[in-house]
């Protein structure tokens, strides 16, 4: 049981996340092309969704993205399904900073923890671009079902 | 919007083909295009975006026999392509493709695949009733005669297709090793125990291509077909875009980019 002083820093510890706004908050987009976004402050990552994973069956080869600016709607890497090569885009203009090269070794974890396998990091300094971007009850109305964000 | 420009090549080497073909599909707004084209001069081993060159070519035999090796952008498995075999590739914006298909709802690898089946090559192979799509590949019975790869992006997709009208037995067989997945409907035999061959169902080579002209005239909604030259396909090859197609150097063992007239261009 919190004492009362905990309690209190434990309150005033959540009111400055609060209080600090987006510089503090994770948050999550989504595009209608069916990648998630994280960003807090400037830095986030992005991956795909898991309807799309779904969509694209079993994913056999992640092609990593190379390490500079992309431009909004810019294809960044390719995402290797069954007999399919399919385009992931920058969602606004964005610095790649990273691929997650463990995704070279083991694709498949796109399809089974489509939320936990990051594709990219990047920075940006078009938070505009990102609030721009489907809110989860926006992507859920596009794709007409409950997207599944668990794992 | 509803138009299709074709490129009938005959003996054109899939390498450039395939060059032209990235150039189509990464620029935007060149409209619809299908490819057919009758051959590729000299023997090629042709691997998907994602392949190992080592797990799925015996590089060694392929590099004594003088077959280049080649990774295409698309994705998808593996091709042994000589004089013999048939490529043909369909690029189709999908505003295109949404008005000539309009009970198509969803618009996904798996649903193009299934499309270029049910609605397109059922149409050119008829009337061979045992035609079907077989895990990815075009089969007639259990026998595959056709290998699909496809590539999507925001504004249009692409399907293209090698068909087996012949090959030789022995570059197959030596070119290529067992991939480690291997698809069900092929029970673990080799190479030549689950093909057939086209010049086994037709008399001649015309004959399929007609069906193909036929196939695309009838599609439906379709306004116009317009019959073009090399040289306007090759006119998009001057626009600025990322090139994936690349060549296995066998003394270097890595895949480095091509070197020839078309990326002088």
């Amino acid at each position: 049981m919190l004492s009362r002083l905990n309690l209190s820093r434990v309150i005033l510890a959540n009111k400055s996340l609060f209080f600090n706004g987006v510089s503090r908050n994770y948050c999550t987009r989504y595009t209608d092309d069916h990648e998630w976004v994280k960003l807090e402050g400037n830095q986030g990552t992005l991956g795909i969704t898991n309807f799309a994973q779904k969509q694209l069956g079993d994913i056999v080869f992640v092609e990593l993205p190379n390490i500079r600016k992309h431009e909004a709607g810019e294809p960044i890497c390719v995402i290797e399904s069954v007999k399919a090569a399919s385009d992931v885009f920058s969602p606004f203009e964005i610095n790649v900073t990273e691929g997650n090269m463990e995704l070279t070794q083991e694709p498949e974890l796109v399809n089974s923890e489509p939320y936990a396998s990051w594709i990219i990091k990047f920075t940006t300094n078009d938070t505009d671009g990102f609030k721009k971007l489907l809110t989860l009850a926006e992507y859920e109305k596009l794709i007409g079902e409950k997207e599944d964000t668990s794992n | 919007m509803n138009k299709i420009k074709i490129l009938k090549l005959k003996n054109f080497p899939i390498l450039k083909q395939l060059q032209l073909e990235e150039a189509l599909y990464r620029t935007p707004n060149t409209g619809n295009w299908i490819i057919l084209n009758e051959g590729t001069p000299e023997p090629i081993v042709i691997v998907g975006v994602s392949g190992k060159a080592d797990k799925l070519v015996n590089l060694k035999q392929t590099k004594e026999r003088n077959i280049q090796t080649m990774r295409r952008f698309s994705g998808g498995g593996t091709v042994v392509a000589d004089e013999n075999t048939i490529f043909s590739s369909i690029l189709l914006e999908f505003n295109s493709f949404k008005q000539f298909y309009p009970h198509m709802k969803s618009f996904y690898p798996k649903d193009i695949m299934k499309w270029s089946a049910e609605h397109f090559y059922n149409k050119v192979f008829i009337p061979h009733q045992d035609f079907s799509l077989q895990e990815h590949d075009y089969a007639f019975g259990e026998r595959k005669f056709g290998g699909n790869a496809q590539s999507f992006c925001k504004e249009k997709f692409l399907h293209h297709t090698s068909f087996l009208w012949d090959f030789k037995d022995d570059n197959m067989m030596s070119c290529l090793k067992q991939p480690e997945k291997i698809p069900e409907y092929r029970q673990n035999r080799d190479h030549l125990s689950f093909l057939c061959k086209l010049k086994d169902r037709y008399h001649t080579k015309d004959q399929v291509f007609n069906n193909f002209i036929q196939t695309i005239n009838n599609i439906p909604s379709l306004h116009s077909i317009e019959e073009v030259s090399l040289k306007d396909a090759e006119s998009f090859l001057q626009n600025n875009h990322f090139k994936a197609n690349q060549i296995y150097n066998y003394n270097l063992n890595v895949w480095e980019n091509i070197k020839n007239d078309y990326n002088n261009i």
